[in-house]
This record gives structure tokens, sequence and C-alpha cells, in this order.
């Protein structure tokens, strides 16, 4: 519990100074902005580009719920980039700078260290994320007045649905991280992993609950199902089986 | 107190250790040197319980290391060649982390903290970020780290190489300090004349292997060549030779022209007698100094220099 509660603090001030927090802060609010804008302008440049036709005739529409698709698409794609990058380094810079092995001697838990960053993180994204839609859903709300067609309950659900899909990126990091030993592969790994989880649901449409793409799916559609309550659950129990192989790695492995 | 067994270590097909035996004594300093790649970092990080090793045994206190274990961890303190630190922390952060690994109160966080900062010399520093620490400040920031926990066990990899000598004699002080405490201090150094000063025994590691083992007074007596050096005016002729020959002390004497080298037991006791046998020369010596017992020639001769 002491390594824990040490580790807790060492992360939650390194979370701060090493910028990290102010790169999600600014990603995600980023997009959350952004994104409705563009939408909000896109049917004047495609009717610009496109001898004034009707933008709406071809299937487009500037609408609040497609500002938030277009903001779920970005959290998925772009902030997964954003996510994977900045915590590529969360165990692969302990163990190549050798920054573990002073706390190792003293009696650091390699539990403890592993859970306290998972936690950590887990909180910060999932706030920032929660905040990055609500932003998101508040500003197309004013942009796009008359055409309110998701509920803020939904749009909560959708941010919580998108945090675990983060907390899953982040236990892929640690794990990816205490393997390779190498910043840079343990985030283009979290990342490939990511993408290619998008395959599985359309191998196996009958059991596309079961993984953790359905999550995106889900959140996605502003709709959340009981569905994406198994997903979450085996995301989970995932998250934390990573949790698990890392600590058990770093344990046999040499500094 | 440490033991080592037969002690093997391969870095893919390379055998860095093959077959090391070494015994540190209970409360003693003992200095562990080689030349470089010999294996002295190798198996501090092996005892530290950093490293895994191929085969062989050792043991902390009784306590042995087994690969994959983690229950020594906590006995001794390590300071590596490099200690590596969390660089946005400040020196007091850094500690205080060590203080909650260990589930220490704030209160007792403080006062250990205080207090290795001033053993070390880097009160003054305690406020500023380890990232605008020089190399020596690192150093003393790692010794600090590696007496936290009040081990009764130090193992310490070039403690001494940052460090001015100033920052050198204090190290040595705080060493001599510790092993008053009743510590068991193992250290790699390759500044030899800190061995002098404050080891109880010294090990000797070449080609993987224990090549000498003993108290550093008896090694610098057997494999070291203390003695004098002696100018004379001439050539020393055989009756010349011959008074030195009988003097007690001598184990040997070479003659380089006009230059007397003589291999003695402790030269520095017996320069009166020398003089006094210089007196009976019929060639007159011109100069007389004292060659010291040291270090540097044993580990040539020894560690294959």
């Amino acid at each position: 519990m002491n390594s824990f509660k040490a580790y807790l603090w060492k992360e939650f001030i390194e979370a701060f100074r090493s910028k990290r927090l102010i790169i999600f802060g600014v990603a995600f609010l980023f997009f959350a902005m952004v994104d409705p804008i563009i939408i909000k302008i896109l049917p004047e440049i495609l009717k610009s580009q496109m001898g004034n036709a009707d933008p709406e005739s071809f299937g487009f529409s500037a609408t609040q719920i497609s500002a938030l698709s277009t903001y779920a698409k970005d959290m998925f794609q772009t902030l997964s980039i954003v996510v994977a990058l900045t915590l590529m380094g969360l165990t692969a810079s302990e163990i190549k700078n050798n920054t573990i092995i002073l706390p190792k001697i003293v009696g650091l838990k390699m539990s403890g260290f592993i859970i306290s960053k998972i936690i950590i993180y887990s909180v910060f994204i999932s706030t920032i994320t929660i905040i990055g839609f609500m932003v998101s859903f508040i500003y197309s709300g004013l942009l796009f007045p008359n055409s309110q067609t998701v509920t803020l309950l939904n749009t909560f659900l959708s941010s919580l649905l998108f945090s675990v899909h983060f907390i899953y990126l982040t236990a892929l990091c640690i794990l990816f991280g205490s393997i390779s030993k190498n910043n840079v592969l343990a985030g283009i790994l979290t990342l490939v992993t990511s993408y290619a989880g998008a395959l599985f649901p359309m191998l196996f449409p009958k059991f596309k609950m079961y993984f953790p793409y359905y999550i995106i799916e889900s959140a996605s559609s502003f709709k959340p199902d009981f569905n994406s309550l198994k997903s979450v659950i085996i995301t989970l129990i995932i998250v934390v089986m990573l949790c698990f192989i890392s600590i058990n790695r770093l344990n046999k492995s040499e500094s | 107190m440490i033991i080592i067994e037969n002690l093997h270590k391969s870095y893919n097909e390379t055998e860095v250790l093959k077959g090391l035996n070494l015994k540190v004594i209970k409360g003693e300093i003992y200095g562990f040197i080689g030349k470089n790649g010999a294996g002295k970092t190798t198996t501090l990080n092996i005892l530290a319980g950093i490293s895994a090793f191929n085969d062989g045994k050792c043991f902390i206190n009784s306590i042995e290391i087994k690969k994959g274990s983690q229950d020594y961890f906590g006995i001794c303190g390590f300071l590596p060649e490099e200690p590596k630190f969390y660089n946005y922390m400040t020196g007091f952060e850094y500690l205080s982390l060590m203080g909650k690994i260990l589930g220490q109160t704030k209160q007792e966080t403080k006062q250990r903290n205080e207090e290795l900062l001033k053993t070390v010399g880097l009160i003054d520093a305690k406020k500023k970020k380890i990232r605008a620490y020089s190399r020596g400040m690192r150093q003393r920031l790692g010794l600090a780290v590696s007496m936290y926990h009040k081990p009764k066990v130090l193992l310490l990899d070039e403690p001494s190489s940052s460090l001015d000598p100033v920052g050198r004699q204090d190290m040595v002080e705080i060493l001599l300090s510790l092993k008053k405490q009743g510590v068991t201090i193992m250290l790699s150094t390759h500044i030899l004349s800190d061995i002098e000063n404050i080891c109880d025994r010294v090990g000797v590691l070449s080609d993987g292997k224990m090549a000498l083992e003993g108290k550093l007074n008896d090694i610098l007596r057997d494999y070291a060549n203390p003695g004098y050096d002696i100018y004379l005016k001439e050539q020393a002729n055989n009756k010349d030779l011959e008074i030195i020959k009988t003097l007690p002390f001598v184990k040997n004497i070479s003659v380089e022209e006009k230059k007397l080298m003589i291999e003695a037991f402790e030269p520095e006791k017996n320069i009166n007698a020398l003089y006094s046998a210089l007196s009976k020369f019929e060639v007159s010596a011109l100069s007389t100094s004292i060659r010291k017992a040291n270090l540097d020639e044993v580990f040539k001769k020894v560690a294959k220099v």
C-alpha cells in the first residue's frame, strides 16, 4: 500500500510537471471547439465548391449530432494518437532511464508502481474526456440551436465510454512499455492494437459486443445500449489482466 | 555479511562472471577492484537484486538472493555508478518519495531528509530541481538515498567518481562513520587511494573471477613492493651491498647504475636502521626516499593490466 500511495503522489506531480495534462487538455478541448465550427462552415464551403448545390442532397447535415459525431471520430482516430504518444513512456522511460532502480532498492513494489499509473491517468483522462464532450455538446448546441437531437445524458454516457477506451489505451502503453522498454515501440504497438481492434467486430459481428471496439461504436452513436455495458466489463477485465501481466513482467525483468 | 559462491553470469554468449567467490565480513569496508569490464558492476547489480544471474549463490545477511524474488529489497542500500532520478523533482522531494515508499509519517520524512541532506552536503540545494544538479551533487543525493532506510549493508559502485577532492574526503568520512555504526560496506572504485585509506579488506577481480582477496595490509605486504630508493654518488660496490643484505627487514635489492632499489618490510619504521647502514657505506648516498606500498602495483600485477 505504501508503494501505491507514494507513486500516486509521484505520478500526480509528474503529470503536471511533465506537461502531459496540458497536452491532453489542449488537444481534447481543441477538437471539442473546432469540430462544431468545421461542421458549421462546411456547408458553405461545399456550396461554393459544388456550384451552390445543397449539401443535404448528398446526405450531409449540419446539426449538433453531426458535430458530436465528428468529435467522436476525432476521439478515436486522432486523440487516441495523442494519448498513446503522450503516455508511451509511462513504463518504458522508467526502465530505459533506470529511474526505477533506486526506488526498487528502497522497497518499491511493482504492483504499487503500475496501479498508481493506471489510476492517476484513468482519472485525468476520464475527466478531460468528459469535459471535452460537455464543451463540444454546449458549443455545438449554441452553433446549432434548432437541431438538438442529442441529450446531455447520452453525451455524458458516450464520454464515459470513451474514457474506458482511453483507460484501455493507457493499460496497453504500460504493458508494451514494460515488454519493449522502448517508448516509440510502445506507442506504435498501442495504436496498432487499438486500430486493429476495429477489425474483430467486422469479422465476428455476432460477438461484437464482447470486443473493446464496440465501446467506440456505441459511444459514437450517442445511444449507448445494454450491450455496451458488456463491452465495458470485458474491456475493464482486459485492463486488469494487462496490469497483472505488466506487474509480473517488471518483477521478473532485469533493470 | 555478504557471501558469493561460484557466481556465474553471462550476457548473451559472453560470460562475465566465471565462478566468482567472495566474502565480506560483517562491519567491514570491503574494496572491490578490477579493470574495466572485469565484472564489478555486474556483481554489485546482482547483489542489489536488480540483475539476474545464471548460476551460483548469493547471500546478504544470511538471506539468499533468489532470481525473481523481491524479499531482499530494503535490506541493503545501493548506489549505482550513475544514479538516475526524476529530474523534475527537487532533492528534498525525491527523498520524500523514499520516505513515502517506506511508509514514514510526514514528520519522520522531514527529519530524515534534513539529516541526510546535511550529511551529504546538499542541504542548501534541497529546493533545487535535480535537473540543475551537477554530477557530484547527483552522486551525493544517490548516497543519501542509499542510506535512507538505514540498511545494514551498503553496496557502492564508484561512489567517488564524480566528486571533487573535498567531496571525496566527505565521502570517506561518511563511510568511516557508517562503519562505526556497524554497517557493512562493499565498494568498487578506480580511486585506489580511497581503498587504501578506508578499506579493511580488498578483492581484486580479474577475468570474471577473484584473483586475490585478503586484508589490505597483508596484500600490500605480499604483493606491493614497499621499500627505499637510494641515489648514490657512484655505483655501489659489493661490500656496501652486503651491508644492506644483512638488514633483517630487507627483502630484495636491485641495482640500476647509481640507484639502489630496496624492497623492505615496513620501510617507515625501519628508516633509522637503514640510515645507520648507509653511514657504513664506502660510497656516499645522495638521497634516500621511502617507496610506499600502494595498490597501484598490486592492481597492475594481479588484474593483468
